[in-house]
């Protein structure tokens, strides 16, 4: 369950609302509480955030990590794991979270269609990119449309696919056309 | 203890547990509040834009790329809309 403790007005400010101010862990209710910094409070039992599980940690205590931009969170052996303000924030907070997967979308469409001008630029179908790297044309076609996210290896093979190492497409993709 | 942390040139270098993004990772440096964002595979600086990092701190990121892009394998992405390919 996530408690609303309170939010600033300093939300509309060009505060970062990714950077924490506070961050503290009553590890007898297992509850973290965090402040960023434009003044959002949010105090969350830590099972209920969403990879709380996947992380495998049970935490006694967290502090402020690096720039601000991080939380700290420490288990009773001492173990230490860092969680990113920004996924908190978005674990806490609705409206941030639908933003950013928002920016995704459009981020992955801008990939997409750099792709795409890449290989027409070099003169290649999909069908010859495909059997080329082995990736299905399917697949080719969803990531150039922008509606799939393709992984680290997948664009290595791309890359291959088109005579091209994974640093010259990454350098080709940065660039907008 | 961050997934990969080490100092170099007066900046420490760090990857998350729990992140959302690229694969990248925080640079912290003694005259900066926030971190710099730097790009795992380009090593481009992501936020802010434009800036430049030192010598010894490139060349850092330059000998712990592939480390530091093994690394990121195990990061747990949130948000994430679970379509990657």
């Amino acid at each position: 369950m996530t408690v609303q403790i309170g939010s600033s007005a300093a939300r509309a400010t060009s505060i970062d609302p990714c950077c924490v101010n506070e961050a503290r862990f009553v590890s007898m209710d297992s509850v973290l509480y965090l402040r960023f910094e434009d003044g959002l409070e949010r105090a969350v039992h830590w099972a209920d955030l969403p990879f709380a599980r996947r992380l495998g940690i049970a935490p006694v205590a967290a502090s402020v990590g690096l720039g601000k931009e991080s939380v700290t969170l420490v288990d009773q052996t001492g173990v230490e794991m860092d969680v990113s303000a920004e996924s908190l924030r978005a674990a806490l907070d609705e409206e941030y979270r639908a933003r950013l997967l928002s920016a995704d979308d459009d981020e992955r469409r801008i990939v997409g269609a750099r792709l795409r001008t890449v290989r027409e630029s070099l003169g290649l179908s999909q069908l010859e990119v495909s059997r080329r790297s082995g990736i299905a044309q399917e697949s080719l076609s969803r990531i150039e449309m922008g509606r799939r996210d393709p992984r680290l290896g997948t664009l290595r093979r791309l890359a291959r696919g088109m005579g091209l190492s994974l640093d010259q497409l990454m350098e080709r993709l940065s660039v907008a056309p | 203890m961050a997934l990969f942390r080490v100092e170099c040139g007066g900046a420490r270098i760090e990857i998350w547990e729990v992140d959302h993004g690229p694969p990248h990772c925080h640079v912290s440096g003694p005259d900066r509040g926030g971190t710099v964002v730097v790009d795992l595979v380009t090593l481009r600086v992501m936020k802010p834009p434009g800036l430049s990092l030192p010598p010894a701190v490139s060349r850092c990121l330059r000998e712990n790329q592939s480390t530091m892009l093994e690394a990121w394998t195990r990061v747990i992405s949130y948000p994430d809309r679970k379509e990657s390919s």
